[in-house]
Formats: C-alpha cells, sequence, structure tokens
C-alpha cells in the first residue's frame, strides 16, 4: 500500500517531499483533521500524501533580529504566548484562539496557510505588515501577507514551496487595539475582528493602521483611509474638522467593507459591529473620546 | 508506516495508518478508553491527554504526528500524585454528574495546577475553557480546581 503520510526528517527532506509530491502539509493539524473527518480522509484530496512538518525543528524557532522579529510557521501558539520576545499584542490576539488544548497544537503558519477570513493571526500580520517565509528546493523568498492570501481560503503558496515562518517588522506603537467579536470567549471563529495601531510624535499621528477580519474575503486594510485619518490630526483642524473627517472615513471603511450572511452572524451586523469598534479605537486615537 | 511513540510510560510500536487519528489507536488499538470522544472536532476536550506534559486533543491528531512523543491519558495520569487530589476534590466537591467530560477536566485542571499552583476563579475557567461539561453548570468543578490547588499547596493539611 502506498503510504498516506511521509515523515521528512528535516526541512531539507521536506522540501524535497514537497516538490516530489506536491503534499498537503501538516503543522499541527487542528483545522486539517476536522476538515478530514467530514471527507472522510485527509488525502480525499486527489490523492496526494499528507507530509508531516510540524516536527521540523527548524520551523519551530522564534527568532529576534535586529528590527523585525521571525516565527517559525510551526511554532505552537501556546509557546508564543510564553515567548519573551513576542509582542504583547500578538500575545493577546494568541489567547482568543481557540481553547489551551488546541493552542498547544495549532500554529501561525496553519492559521495563515487556512487563510481563512476569519483567521485571528491574520489582521495581525497585515496590520504589522508582515510577511510570509517561504522555501522551495530552489531557495527561499519573502511575500507580504496581503498578496500570499489571494481569497477565501486560497493562497499563492506554490505546490513545491513550504511556509517556514513569518517576518515581523519591531515597531512600537502608543495605542494597540484588537477586538474578536464571537459567540463566546473560548473555541468561537470570529463573526468579525479589528486591529488598531497607531503611533503619535508629540500629538502628531505619524502611523495609523486599521485591519478588519471577517468582513470581506479577505482581510482589509485601506490606506487611503488611514492617510486621511493621520492628515486629520497632523494639519491645524480643530476637534469638529476632525469629527467630521472622521465620519466620512468611517463612510469610505463601510463601502470597503463585504460581509456576508452566514452560519455565524449577519453582514449586517458584522459591518455594523466592526465600523463601531473603528470609529472607539479613533475617537481616542484622534482625542475625541470625551465631550468637550 | 511504524510509528513508534510512549503511551502511559511505556513504549509503543505500531504498524498503521498515520492519519488515524490518536484517539482511534489509543481506545481501539490499545484499549484506553478513558479517553472519551465527544464532538470529534477538537470543540469539547473529552478526548483530552497530555502529549509531552501539554494538554492536547486526541480527536484532532493523526497518530502519525505523536512519533517519538509521550503520551499520557487518564489511565496513565491517575498514577500521579496530581491525580489523586483533583479527583478527591472532584468527589467530595460534586464536579462531576454523568462523568463523560471528566478525564478530560481532571487532564485540564492537573495541568493548570502544575502550571500555575495558585489560580484564581479567572484563569481556571480561562484553563477549562475547552472542556464542556452538560451537567455541572462548571461552577462546582472551579471550586474543586480551587480546592485541589489549595490542597497541592498544603500538603500537611490531608
Amino acid at each position: 500500500m502506498k503510504d498516506t503520510a511521509l515523515r521528512p526528517r528535516d526541512l531539507k527532506e521536506a522540501l524535497i517531499l514537497r516538490r516530489e509530491t506536491g503534499g498537503i502539509l501538516y503543522a499541527g493539524g487542528t483545522d486539517l483533521m476536522v476538515r478530514s473527518a467530514r471527507w472522510g480522509t485527509v488525502s480525499a484530496d486527489a490523492g496526494r500524501p499528507v507530509i508531516f512538518i510540524g516536527h521540523l525543528e527548524e520551523l519551530r524557532q522564534v527568532a529576534t533580529e535586529p528590527g523585525f522579529l521571525v516565527i517559525g510557521a510551526c511554532a505552537i501558539l501556546s509557546s508564543l504566548r510564553d515567548h519573551p520576545g513576542v509582542p504583547v499584542l500578538l500575545k493577546r490576539i494568541i489567547g482568543s484562539m481557540a481553547s489551551p488544548a488546541v493552542r498547544n497544537m495549532a500554529t501561525m503558519g496553519g492559521n495563515v496557510c487556512n487563510a481563512s477570513p476569519a483567521g485571528d493571526t491574520i489582521p495581525y500580520l497585515l496590520a504589522m505588515n508582515g510577511t510570509v517565509l517561504c522555501a522551495s528546493t530552489d531557495g527561499q523568498k519573502e511575500i507580504p501577507v496581503n498578496e500570499f492570501i489571494s481569497g477565501p481560503g486560497m493562497t499563492i503558496l506554490a505546490p513545491d514551496e513550504v511556509v517556514t515562518g513569518f517576518g515581523i517588522p519591531r515597531y512600537q506603537f502608543d495605542h494597540e487595539f484588537h477586538k474578536k467579536v464571537a459567540a463566546r470567549r473560548a473555541n468561537a471563529l470570529a463573526k468579525a475582528s479589528i486591529v488598531g495601531l497607531a503611533r503619535k510624535i508629540d500629538h502628531r499621528l505619524v502611523d495609523l493602521r486599521l485591519a478588519f477580519g471577517a468582513v470581506g474575503p479577505k482581510v482589509v486594510r485601506s490606506p487611503d483611509c488611514e492617510q486621511a485619518l493621520i492628515d486629520s490630526l497632523s494639519g491645524t483642524n480643530g476637534r469638529h474638522e476632525r469629527e467630521e473627517i472622521l465620519a466620512a472615513v468611517l463612510k469610505r471603511y463601510a463601502r470597503i467593507l463585504s460581509p456576508i450572511d452566514d452560519q455565524r452572524s449577519t453582514a449586517d451586523y458584522r459591518g455594523t459591529v466592526v465600523i463601531r469598534l473603528a470609529r472607539h479605537f479613533l475617537k481616542e486615537v484622534l482625542g475625541l473620546s470625551h465631550q468637550p | 508506516m511504524t510509528i513508534a511513540f510512549v503511551v502511559n510510560g511505556r513504549p509503543v510500536v505500531l504498524e498503521t495508518d498515520p492519519l488515524r487519528r490518536l484517539i482511534d489507536v489509543l481506545r481501539e488499538d490499545l484499549g484506553l478508553t478513558g479517553v472519551k470522544e465527544g464532538c470529534g472536532e477538537g470543540e469539547c476536550g473529552a478526548c483530552s491527554v497530555l502529549i509531552d506534559e501539554r494538554p492536547a486533543l486526541a480527536c484532532i491528531v493523526a497518530v502519525g504526528a505523536v512519533e517519538g512523543r509521550h503520551v499520557v491519558t487518564i489511565e496513565g495520569y491517575q498514577e500521579r500524585d496530581l491525580f489523586r487530589k483533583v479527583a478527591s476534590a472532584f468527589s467530595e466537591t460534586g464536579a462531576l454528574q454523568c462523568g463523560f467530560c471528566t478525564p478530560g477536566m481532571i487532564i485540564a485542571a492537573g495541568a493548570l495546577i502544575d502550571a500555575c499552583p495558585d489560580p484564581d476563579e479567572e484563569t481556571i475557567r480561562e484553563a477549562l475553557s475547552g472542556n464542556l461539561c452538560r451537567c455541572t453548570g462548571y461552577n462546582r468543578i472551579v471550586q474543586a480546581v480551587m480546592r485541589a490547588s489549595r490542597e497541592t499547596k498544603e500538603p500537611s493539611s490531608r
């Protein structure tokens, strides 16, 4: 009988097997095994074998490089939560994912490669301008997260490539915001989520980023809207002008988002709740939280 | 594929499909029926086991992924001192009714007490958030874990 699964000894062997078979990569297995239970077998997908990569030490490391952090694709989520080099915001996001036992198995590599619009780590990576590190027998490449994910459940990972990790620029923000809206705190997929980051120098906004999850086929960011918000606080605008700009930008965001109705929520609720959350965060950043 | 791993301290070597779920191998091949299947999709925690001392869910692990690793089921866990403290706290507090979730609850509770000897209520609820119980309403389970953690700290009191 042909082997249904392969267990490479190291990354080099994994890349050769991936090239030869185009096998399905098994990192933590927490999504794959649930899907395969529904299909009957993992290999229902065109008879390709499964390649176990979760045990490969090269993929389980967290490295703090000057200026950025590299998170191994197969580092388990609970080890990231315990790691001193992992940013606090990412730790909080990981704490909102699944349950403790699932976090002992699941990986960021799996979360990103599943490319769910509700994937919890994706808005964070997108807001941080994170990259996906891919390797094949031909070498390595680095792809921005937004390009890597091409649609719901789809990535541009080539059949001979393996995601080895994620590059996250080290950058300090004064305001960090994350909300996940879900049916319950544990073991629930996001109905909608938002990550907001802002940096100020002398009350001037120098950087602002907003990423919205589960309200479109891909996680949403808008450089135009972000720039408009930055500009609103950099000029001589008074409170009234800033409030008007904020209202206009939120309307633009509402047009960009394309939430859907599904078993977890409705388009209406998703769109409404993320815009309200964005407003809450932006009012704080723009100094509009309190009535004059 | 030949898969070698350690179950409850004993080496196991199996010739089997590496994509079989760990829970099926544990229950069917090794007779370890303390590992319960509730939802079969990683939502309920009834199949909790320790893999390399961390709680994990046997219903969503392929057996090929545990090659070389140490798996402890409730059958192996009951040899531990901590098991006795947690189990007696559960029975004295009335933290179970049908008992189906209990092996998973005890694995999760024990792992919490190992990592955090003096957990508060919020920490306990978070640690047990992946373990569903349809009988108790959870309050007595939380009380039992608090009691077990107190007794672990003060061994002379018992």
